[in-house]
This record gives C-alpha cells, sequence and structure tokens, in this order.
C-alpha cells in the first residue's frame, strides 16, 4: 500500500484540473487525513473550509493507505444533493489516483488495486443505506423497504393509525390543549385537521428520534390520556407500515438500529472498515445509535465532519448538542476517546464577508457556551479585492423592493453593472456570460404573503423582477393550494368528480361529505375552512376557457366524462384498456393538457408533481385506491375528494424542489436559509429585517426570541423519557431557541464568494430602534454592538446603498 | 466587485440501464416527465406483471435455497384469495405463498393486477416459471438480484456539461455460475446456450434476465428486441467490473409469458407461423405446429404447446462478445451523451417540451403514455391484435 507521506503527496495532483496548478491542502487538512485510524476522529469544520475534501480525501487513504476495499467505507451525509457531490469526487479523485497508480512499482499495491472497483464505495444518506441494507439482508418472504414522504405517511396516520379517531374518542378540546403544552395556539380556536396532524406527527416523529421510553411517556402526567394514545396510534401506524413493507424516514431507521443491535445486518455491516459521517452537527440520537451500533459491531475507522454553528435542523430531530459533546460520547459507548481536529481555513469568501460573519458568531458571550469548547476563528484565505458588506435598508417593503429589483437589474441586465449612488468606488457587475442564477435572496421564510395576507418581501420583488422581464423561482413563496395555476388544477379536478349545480351549487357530494352525525357515528370529512378554499378552486376553474380543445377534446367534455357513470370505461383515452374503472391520476393527467404553463415553468413543475404524487400515493391507504369505479361510482369519486383534495386544500401537501433539475440560470432564485445549506453564491442578499417595522410581539420569535420555541419545549417535555436526558436541558428552553436564531444567520452569512447584501426596513438599524434582532447582531441581553457602528460592523466596513 | 460565474452543479450522473437509458430512447419527453419531474404513472398497472414476476421468482429462488431438503418440482400452486390471502398450513413453497407478499406489497404501492383474469393467469405464469425453470436454472445460480454498477467516460467535448464521466448501475435478475462438467448435459439452459456460443470456456457465467411479456419478433417496428440484446450486453460489461466476476459467456433473455401463452398469444404465433415470419418456428408438422395451426379460439391455450418448445419459446440466448459489448455501451454513450446535451440545453432555455421533444414512433408505448392528450408528437397505429394485448405486452 502507499504510506501516508506518498499519499498526500498526490493529492494535489489528483484534486486539480488538467492545465491548473496544484492546489495543495493546507496543513490542517493534511492531518485530518493523514491522521491513523486508531481512535475515532472527529472533524469541526467551518464554512468553506474544503471539508468534503477532506471527507473524501480521508475515504481514499483508507483505500490506498489502510487497504480497505470501496466496498468496505461507508460514506453518509444529510441530502441526497451532498451524497451526489460526495460519490462524484470519490469517482472522479478515485479514478485519478488510480491511474497515477498504474505505473507505480509495488507489487502489493498492484495486486490490490486489481480488486478495486470505485463504484462500489458505499455512499448517501443514512436513510438511503438503511433502505439499501435492509433489503439486502431482508426476511425470508419479505420486500425491500419502500420508503414513503410526508403526504402519504400523514394521511396513514390519521386513517390508519387511528389518530382522527383517537383524538375523537378523547375530545379533540382536550388534545389541544395537550399540544398547547409545547406548541400554543394564537387563538381559543381548535387546530385544523392540518395543525393537528402537524403537532402529532411532531411528537410521534419525536419519540422514534429520541429514542423514548413510550411506557414511561405515555404514563406521565400532565395529559396521560392523550399521550397513551399518541402512544398507541405510533403503535399502530407503525404496524400497519411494517406490515406492508413500508416505512417512513423515522421508522425506516429504527428498524434499522433494531436489526442491527439483533445482528441481522451483521453479513453486510462486518465487512465495513471505515465509516464517515458528513453533516454530524446535524444528527439526532437514533442515528447516533445506528452509527456507535455499527462501530460496536464491526473493527472499523469512524470519522465524523460538522460544524455546530451551521447545525439547522432541531425542528426536525437534529440535536447539535451531540456533536458538541461528541468526544465524551463516543468515549463512553466506543472506550475509546476521539481525536478532535479543526479546519478554519475558508477558501470561499472574501476576508471581509468572513470578518462579518465571525464577529456576528462571536459578539455574545452567551453563545459561546453553545459552541464546541476551543473553536478557532475562521480565516479568510480568498485573496480577492477588499469590499464593504452592503446594506440596502428603506422606510417600506415596497421601495426596498423596487431598489432591490432595480439593483440586480443593473448587475445582471446592464453592460456597466450596478454602482452605487452614495459612493461611485462601489460597483458590482456580472461576467460576460454572468447570470441571475450567480444571486439569491435568502430570507428566514420565503412565504410571499403575511398572515394577514399582506404582501412580503417575496412577493414584491416578484412583481419589481416580472415587470422587468425577470422570472422568479420561489416555489415555497405560496401554499401549493393557494396558487393560481394550482387552483385551477385542482378546481377543475373537483369539478369533474363533483360538479357544482343550481341546486348544488358546491357539489353534492362535497355537502354529503360535511353532513354530521355524531350519533350515528357521521363525522364530516371538513369543515368550513376546505370548504371555503374549494369555492376558491371552483372559482378559479371557470376562469379557463373550457372550450379549448386539446388532442380533439374540449375540455368541458372531459370534465364532464368523470361525473356521468356511463361516460366511464374503455375508448382509447383509456389506454387501450376496457376496464370500469379509472385512476385519479388520469384526471390529473388530461386536465395538465389544457394547462401548459403547468407543464413548462420551473415553479410550476414543483406544484405539478406535488399534486400527481399526492394523488397517486394515496393508492396506499385511500379505500379505492384513488380509483374511480363506476359501480361504486359516488362512494369512489367521495373517497378521492376526501383522501386527495382534502388533505390538499388544509394545506398539507409538501414540495420537493429537486423535481425540477434545472432551474434556469435567466431566473432569479429566492429560498429559505435552510434550503440553502452546502450552497454558495457570488452574490447573496440576505432578508435581515423586512418584515419588521415595528417591535411587534408576534414577530419576536423570528428575530429576538423572548420565548422558547416549540421544539425546545417539546424536546424539554421529552426530556426524562430518553437516553440522552439532560444534554440538551443543559442549556435553557430560551437559550436553545435563541442560539438556533444565531446559527441560521451564521448560515446565511457564510454563502456568499464575493458580495454580501443585508436588505431589510430602515427603523431596524436607527440608532435608537428598540427592533431588537438577531441577525442585526443583538445579543441575548439585549445590547447591540451596531449602535454606534459607523461605517463598520466587527471591524468590517459597512456601505449602505 | 466582478461576480464570478456560478458553476453548475458538478456531479457524475447516475443513470438506471432500465430506468433510464432504455426509457429515453423509448421517449424523451416521457422520460423527462417521469424522470426528471418525477411524475408517477397513472397506470402502475402496466408494471404490475413484471415486478410481479420478478418478486416471486426471487422468492422462489430464495425458498429453493434455503430449504432443507429442498421440496422437489413442482411446487403446488394455491392462488390466494384476493382479500384474505391463503388458508393456514399452506406450505412455504406454495407458489401462493411466494406471491402474496409481493402481491400484497405490489397492490399498497398502487400497483395491481387489471382484474381478476390477468390475476389468475399470473399466478398461473409464475407457477410455470418457477416449475418450469427451477429444475432447470435455481441449481445454476449464483446470485440473485445482483446490483451491478460502473462509471465511463461521456463521449466528446464535456465542457459545458455536468461531468465528463456517468456511472450506469442496473440489477441482475440471476447470475449463474457454470461449470459444465458439473451441469447435465440434458440441462436445456446448458443445451440452448452450446448451440448458439460456440468454444465455451469450462466454466463461464450467464446473465439472466427475467421479462414479464412475450417474445418479441426480430425487426418487430418497436425495435424491442434490440435494446433488451444491448441491456445485457452491458451487464455483461458491468458485471466484468466486478473483481469476482467470472467471464460471461452469454445473456439469457427469459419471456415468462412464453411458459403459460394466453389467447392473444397463441393467435399471434399462429398468424406468425402460417405467414412464415416466425422466429422460433415448431419442426414442420411436429405436434406443437399442428397445434399452432389448427388452434382456434376457445381451445386452452395453456395445454397447446409442449414444455419443450414452450421452453426454448421462452428462452433466447445472447451470445456476448468483445465486440457486441463495445456495440452496445457504445451505442448507451451516445444516449447519455443525447441526455447530457438536453440537460444542458434545457438549463440554458427553459422550455422543456422544446428541449425533449417526443421521439417515440411506437403506438402501443404511446397508447399506454400519461402524456398521450397533449404529446404533439403521439404515434397512432392500428389498433391490432398487438395493441389490444398491451397488457401482455408491457413488462421490464
Amino acid at each position: 500500500m502507499l504510506t501516508v507521506d506518498r499519499f498526500l503527496e498526490l493529492v494535489p495532483v489528483v484534486m486539480t484540473p488538467v492545465g491548473a496548478p496544484p492546489r495543495p491542502l493546507n496543513d490542517e487538512q493534511r492531518d485530518c487525513v493523514g491522521l491513523q485510524t486508531g481512535e475515532p476522529l472527529m472533524i469541526v469544520a467551518g464554512p468553506g473550509s474544503g471539508k468534503t475534501a477532506v471527507l473524501v480525501l480521508r475515504a481514499l487513504r483508507h483505500l490506498l493507505v489502510d487497504g480497505f476495499l470501496p466496498e468496505e467505507v461507508v460514506v453518509t451525509t444529510f441530502t441526497r444533493k451532498a451524497a451526489d457531490e460526495i460519490r462524484t469526487r470519490l469517482l472522479e479523485w478515485g479514478r485519478a489516483f488510480l491511474d497515477l497508480l498504474v505505473n507505480e512499482d509495488n507489487p502489493a499495491l498492484q495486486a490490490f488495486l486489481g480488486q478495486v472497483d470505485l463504484n462500489r464505495f458505499v455512499t448517501g444518506t443514512l436513510d438511503s443505506l438503511s433502505q439499501n441494507v435492509m433489503g439486502e439482508r431482508r426476511r425470508s418472504g419479505e420486500v425491500p423497504p419502500n420508503v414513503i414522504e410526508g403526504f402519504a405517511a400523514n394521511q396513514i396516520l390519521k386513517f390508519r393509525g387511528g389518530l382522527n379517531r383517537g383524538v375523537r374518542d378523547i375530545d379533540a378540546g382536550r388534545v389541544n390543549l395537550y399540544f398547547d403544552t409545547f406548541s400554543p395556539r394564537r387563538n381559543r380556536y381548535n387546530r385544523n385537521a392540518k395543525d393537528l396532524v402537524k403537532a402529532a406527527r411532531e411528537v410521534i416523529d419525536r419519540m422514534t428520534h429520541d429514542l423514548v421510553d413510550t411506557a414511561s411517556f405515555g404514563a406521565a402526567e400532565p395529559f396521560a390520556d392523550v399521550r397513551q394514545m399518541l402512544c398507541n396510534v405510533r403503535e399502530q401506524y407503525y404496524t400497519y407500515l411494517r406490515q406492508s413493507g413500508r416505512y417512513d424516514f423515522a421508522l425506516l431507521e429504527l428498524e434499522f438500529l433494531q436489526r442491527l443491535l439483533d445482528g441481522e445486518m451483521d453479513a453486510s455491516v462486518v465487512r465495513w472498515r471505515a465509516l464517515l459521517v458528513d453533516e454530524y452537527q446535524d444528527t439526532n440520537a437514533l442515528q447516533e445509535a445506528i452509527y456507535f451500533g455499527i462501530c460496536q459491531r464491526a473493527q472499523i475507522a469512524f470519522t465524523v465532519v460538522g460544524d455546530d454553528d451551521q447545525s439547522l435542523y432541531r425542528f426536525r430531530g437534529a440535536t447539535v448538542e451531540l456533536f458538541r459533546e461528541f468526544v465524551a460520547r463516543a468515549e463512553q459507548a466506543l472506550q475509546v476517546r476521539p481525536q478532535i481536529r479543526w479546519l478554519h481555513r475558508n477558501y470561499r469568501s472574501t476576508g471581509d464577508i468572513v470578518g462579518f460573519y465571525n464577529g456576528f458568531v462571536a459578539c455574545d458571550a452567551e453563545f459561546q457556551a453553545a459552541r464546541v469548547a476551543g473553536k478557532p476563528p475562521v480565516t479568510a484565505e480568498f485573496g480577492g479585492e477588499p469590499f464593504p458588506i452592503l446594506g440596502m435598508f428603506r422606510p417600506t417593503r415596497d421601495d426596498l423592493a423596487r431598489d432591490l429589483a432595480g439593483f440586480l437589474f443593473d448587475v445582471f441586465r446592464t453592460d456597466g453593472g450596478y454602482t452605487s449612488l452614495n459612493n461611485a468606488d462601489i460597483v458590482v457587475r456580472r461576467s460576460d456570460t454572468g447570470d441571475f442564477g450567480d444571486s439569491v435572496l435568502l430570507a428566514h421564510r420565503a412565504s410571499e404573503t403575511n398572515t394577514s395576507g399582506d404582501p412580503r418581501l417575496p412577493l414584491l420583488l416578484r412583481r419589481e423582477l416580472s415587470a422587468r422581464g425577470v422570472e422568479v423561482f420561489n416555489p415555497r413563496g405560496e401554499s401549493i393550494e393557494t396558487v393560481p395555476i394550482a387552483r385551477e388544477l385542482l378546481g377543475l379536478m373537483l369539478e369533474a368528480l363533483d360538479p357544482a349545480s343550481a341546486n348544488w351549487p358546491n357539489g353534492q357530494l362535497c355537502a354529503d361529505l360535511q353532513r354530521a352525525d355524531p350519533a350515528n357515528g357521521v363525522y364530516p370529512a371538513f369543515g368550513r375552512d376546505v370548504a371555503a378554499e374549494f369555492a376558491a378552486w371552483r372559482a378559479t376553474a371557470r376562469t379557463v376557457d373550457q372550450t379549448q380543445v386539446v388532442g380533439g377534446r374540449r375540455l368541458s367534455d372531459v370534465v364532464r366524462g368523470w361525473s356521468v357513470a356511463e361516460l366511464m370505461g374503455g375508448g382509447e383515452d383509456a389506454g387501450g384498456y376496457t376496464g370500469r374503472d379509472r385512476p385519479l391520476s388520469d384526471l390529473f393527467f388530461q386536465l395538465i393538457s389544457y394547462l401548459p404553463t403547468l407543464r413548462t415553468r420551473s415553479e410550476n413543475q414543483v406544484y405539478m408533481e406535488a399534486i400527481a404524487r399526492s394523488v397517486a400515493e394515496a393508492a396506499a391507504y385511500s379505500r379505492y385506491q384513488a380509483q374511480i369505479v363506476r359501480e361504486q361510482f359516488d362512494e369512489s369519486r367521495s373517497a378521492a375528494i376526501r383522501d386527495v383534495l382534502v388533505p390538499i386544500a388544509q394545506g398539507e401537501l409538501t414540495l420537493d424542489e429537486d423535481t425540477v433539475p434545472n432551474v434556469p440560470r435567466s431566473v432569479f432564485p429566492i429560498m429559505t436559509i435552510h434550503q440553502s445549506k452546502g450552497l454558495e453564491f457570488p452574490l447573496t442578499i440576505v432578508d435581515v429585517a423586512s418584515d419588521f417595522r415595528t417591535n411587534h410581539h408576534l414577530q419576536k420569535m423570528f428575530r429576538f426570541p423572548e420565548a422558547a420555541s416549540n421544539t425546545a419545549m417539546l424536546e424539554s417535555q421529552i426530556d426524562p423519557h430518553t437516553p440522552i436526558r439532560g444534554l440538551r436541558t443543559a442549556r435553557s428552553d430560551l437559550h436553545r431557541t435563541f442560539e438556533d436564531l444565531v446559527r441560521l444567520y451564521y448560515v446565511a452569512y457564510s454563502r456568499p464568494q464575493r458580495v454580501l447584501l443585508l436588505v431589510g426596513l430602515l427603523p431596524c438599524i436607527n440608532g435608537r430602534t428598540n427592533i431588537k434582532s438577531v441577525p442585526l447582531h443583538w445579543r441575548f441581553d439585549s445590547s447591540w454592538p451596531w449602535e454606534n457602528a459607523g461605517n463598520t460592523i466587527a471591524d468590517v466596513p459597512f456601505e449602505v446603498i | 466587485m466582478l461576480l464570478p460565474v456560478r458553476p453548475p452543479a458538478h456531479i457524475v450522473p447516475s443513470y438506471s440501464l432500465t430506468g433510464d437509458l432504455l426509457s429515453f430512447t423509448k421517449c424523451r419527453l416521457q422520460y423527462r416527465f417521469y424522470q426528471g419531474t418525477a411524475l408517477p404513472p397513472a397506470r402502475p398497472v402496466q408494471r404490475w406483471f413484471g415486478d410481479f414476476v420478478h418478486g416471486v421468482l426471487e422468492n422462489a429462488y430464495r425458498q429453493w435455497q434455503t430449504s432443507e431438503p429442498r421440496p422437489p418440482f413442482p411446487w403446488p400452486a394455491t392462488e390466494p384469495h384476493w382479500r384474505d390471502g391463503l388458508p393456514d398450513g399452506t406450505p412455504p413453497h406454495d407458489i401462493g405463498s411466494l406471491g402474496w407478499p409481493v402481491e400484497t406489497a405490489l397492490r399498497l404501492q398502487g400497483k395491481r393486477a387489471r382484474n381478476r383474469a390477468i390475476r389468475a393467469n399470473a399466478y398461473g405464469r409464475v407457477e410455470a416459471a418457477v416449475n418450469m425453470l427451477g429444475p432447470i436454472l435455481f441449481p445454476l445460480i449464483s446470485a440473485a438480484e445482483e446490483r451491478v454498477i460502473g462509471t465511463r467516460m461521456v463521449i466528446g467535448d464535456t465542457t459545458n456539461l455536468r461531468a465528463n464521466r456517468y456511472e450506469v448501475h442496473g440489477t441482475i435478475d440471476v447470475v449463474t455460475d457454470v461449470e459444465l462438467a458439473a451441469v447435465p448435459a440434458d440441462n436445456l439452459i446448458r443445451r440452448l446456450v452450446e448451440e448458439q456460443v460456440p468454444n465455451l470456456p469450462e466454466h463461464f457465467e450467464l446473465i439472466v434476465d427475467y421479462k414479464g411479456q412475450r417474445r418479441p419478433r426480430s425487426g418487430a417496428a418497436s425495435g424491442y428486441l434490440r435494446q433488451y440484446e444491448r441491456q445485457v450486453q452491458t451487464y455483461a460489461w458491468l458485471r466484468r467490473q466486478q473483481p469476482d466476476a467470472l467471464p460471461v459467456a452469454a445473456g439469457v433473455l427469459i419471456y415468462i409469458n412464453e411458459l403459460l401463452p394466453g389467447v392473444q398469444d397463441m393467435r399471434l404465433l399462429r398468424r406468425h407461423v402460417e405467414q412464415g415470419t416466425e422466429d422460433v418456428p415448431p419442426p414442420r408438422n411436429s405436434r406443437d405446429d399442428l397445434s399452432i395451426r389448427n388452434w382456434i379460439a376457445g381451445n386452452d391455450p395453456g395445454t397447446a404447446l409442449s414444455d419443450e418448445y414452450r421452453l426454448r419459446r421462452a428462452i433466447q440466448v445472447v451470445p456476448v462478445t468483445p465486440e457486441s459489448v463495445a456495440e452496445a455501451t457504445d451505442w448507451f454513450d451516445t444516449v447519455v451523451r443525447d441526455i447530457e446535451e438536453r440537460v444542458r440545453a434545457e438549463q440554458e432555455a427553459g422550455d422543456v417540451e422544446q428541449t425533449w421533444g417526443p421521439n417515440c414512433r411506437d403506438p402501443q408505448t404511446c397508447a399506454a403514455c400519461d402524456f398521450r392528450y397533449f404529446c404533439p408528437g403521439r404515434a397512432r397505429g392500428d389498433a391490432d391484435d398487438e395493441a389490444a394485448a398491451l397488457e401482455e405486452d408491457i413488462g421490464d
């Protein structure tokens, strides 16, 4: 095999594209790659410090120095995209190594390389790893595990897990009161169906992620009856899923852990010799147990990489404290003390940007106790020209949107770029082939309207850019059921299944579904909120030209064809089938023929996929499997409305933006900060204060929390019943809430490569403002270092444009 | 400040040989919507039979492999009740015990038989498959559901593409490990391979792929046969990348429908035999020949033909040579290049339907396509026997 020194000598050649000067590793990176494999290794890696490169090189080191075959090396990360990136580098750099070594005079090495197939590196998310290994090692007669996602999983929870019935049996008011213990309502009304399932889902997933002792949790007061009901629903839901070979993500990992500990996975796991985990800061207790369980069953070199300051997913069960305390926890579980190393040299951003976020994360002494002890500040290695942090603050959102659109248009659509009126030295311009895709607007929330329905910055900016001929990509901007083009489709579907008539202006089947007769066990399938949404859909659908003809058929005929039993059945449009039932999906595909922009615009494709998926997945839980059956015509149409359209109207659809593989570069992207994790942009605009005109108490949770978040409260409620008890609650609920907000904006501020532009409303940066805001560096003790900052913030030049 | 250009994500794309590359060659637009936008097909029933066959045959092999002693063929067959499943005490090697968990899982994924007759037919076909293939195939198997993966270069200038390499992966239904000396000379698979592949090495592998359909005729307009041959050739290339692989002598395509032909199958077979266009004709004036020529609707198609002839029709041997592998992999390279260029073009132009314009010329594929309502390139054909037998033809 190669020596570590020889391996490191070859690294710059391997990593460098042909024709470019070699890029040597820095000392810390060399150390992380070269360190012996005897003890677990924890790498704390700041933003832009080359952590993925180090992780990949360490995996290749296991191959070429330690002599592990690719199939013995497992690399996991947090998202499919990140997994693709890691795999790409493993294949490319691995191939480059093999090409370089082909003439190496080392017979043992050559013999080993003859067995190497780089494609057999095991890479993916922990979910995909669990799914693959469980499929490989499945029990006799078992089918490979099938993963279901949010929408379908929630419907199964309601209908098959017995959540709806459980809530009714106890009394919805009491269940609401229990959920109030960690998720207070803003009004006196009971939660709607969407919020109810959301709250139940939060508790049920948390039980799994935190490996909760359900007997203890279910018996605990107050609300032991509700807790027990949730435990029972979870049990029933999991039983139903297991019996059908389906798993949601939490159950998949739980099942994998149980089978791992039972030794059922040994045939796969014991052959592994290296486990490298990326993004470890977002690990939960269940995942930690899996990783430690693998290490305990296999003699394995264990490396974790992460950055506590970039932990974003507490609301999904991530526990940054597991990363912060990794050394002690791994030592206790594995009986060997891990080594810790730091990567702090940043190659992504200008020195001013690095200085800015260093200052941000260091400005509050309270926050330092929440970080990994001994962490060095990030240092900037990018040697480009200095450029100040920019700020654009305006009196109103309209002003802000107008000027921001003007700025973007100048940068990307005028030859000279943008020049500040205040300072002619401030010029921002694109490269020759630059376009809007080189920039991004990041915001805590990307929604386009606030709870009162007033437009937020993303919507105003969309309008301003649209007026200039520029398209925006922000599929999370609106709830899908309220997007006009989606409403057209959903309204046409509803009209097809249950047409409005003079006698039944909201449809006869819908009227029946709303009927309530509790004495006879009949409960309404939906309430006034859904009825109002349905009415809006129908109204929007009526704006679609019903006379248009596609493929020889008029839209009005297609719609009518689904509401008359005699028109059902075979024919050419049924794909050659002669059966008497038709899938609801067929209606979907017929209708999108009449809505061409739904198929072609980037954002609309996301909506289209979400609706199509919800229709298809209904086969898993709906009585008629989302088929319209001629013999049970009314019943099957009612089931389709109740099981598919009602949940969509309740806002339960989830989006998967990966369904648009290629957003055109001429489109301006707007993202939540969460979505931007792992990405970098030449120009990053961060919305720090466009919502905050006054010190409104309802906005405090988004800028300066003075009360604990729902997640933190639930963590504390669960704490006595989990094996990680005391770990999170060592810091108060409010501290954890506050610190999560710091981490969120730390991620936002570390995305830009060249230009960081903060945008917001003027009152927030007024020297005497009382609008406290974490993204503007307010500290936990309510002090504010910007108060007298002038043109520098955290010793970094700051220029208002 | 001059903003650098944000490069496109540098990703080595990963293509499934069947799910991506063969799909793309069937129709670009359909591929883009199903694989790119991830629209789920309205009638996964089209995939039901193929998935059912694969699942049952895999279960059967696992059962055969792990049973001690091994239950002798033929294995019993109990068709499960559609709702209640099987009676207690049904033996684990009963075809019903092998099929019911597969059927249940598929149903919960929205995939189900179109009607009772098709379901019964499917159980009949997997019974025939297990009992006719099991004795001659199972003893040769070294791996089932073998996942194979390899990396190839994207051909041509890749400056503006996502990467200069691509991954291609697939799952081989069965890999056999054949030592000629250890296989009885009357094993039909051995005989058919020996007929097709001269100078067999003493120790070699076969790549077996089950097809839940009838045997396509050579020269059929859809060109499926050619695609399937390229598929097994590429599996052979992928298998060769694996360190533990033996030389691959041939691919073996097994068309399950031929083991228990249906009415449509017999009707087509009679027509092709009468026209002299049948690829695997029965010996002139043999019992099978007479059965086919005299077959009329109403006869039981399941008993019309001999086991030997049905197996010969079901099994197609595709010899694997370095040249044939190179031809197939080169062809897939051009397919990937085409896809990658379109990915890039869509990112530049943003127009899906222009960039991925439909190119399907097969009326059967178009008739079953969810995008047929608006597709400007929809191919239309006469509603002849083959189109009417759509369900029996579609598989994987």
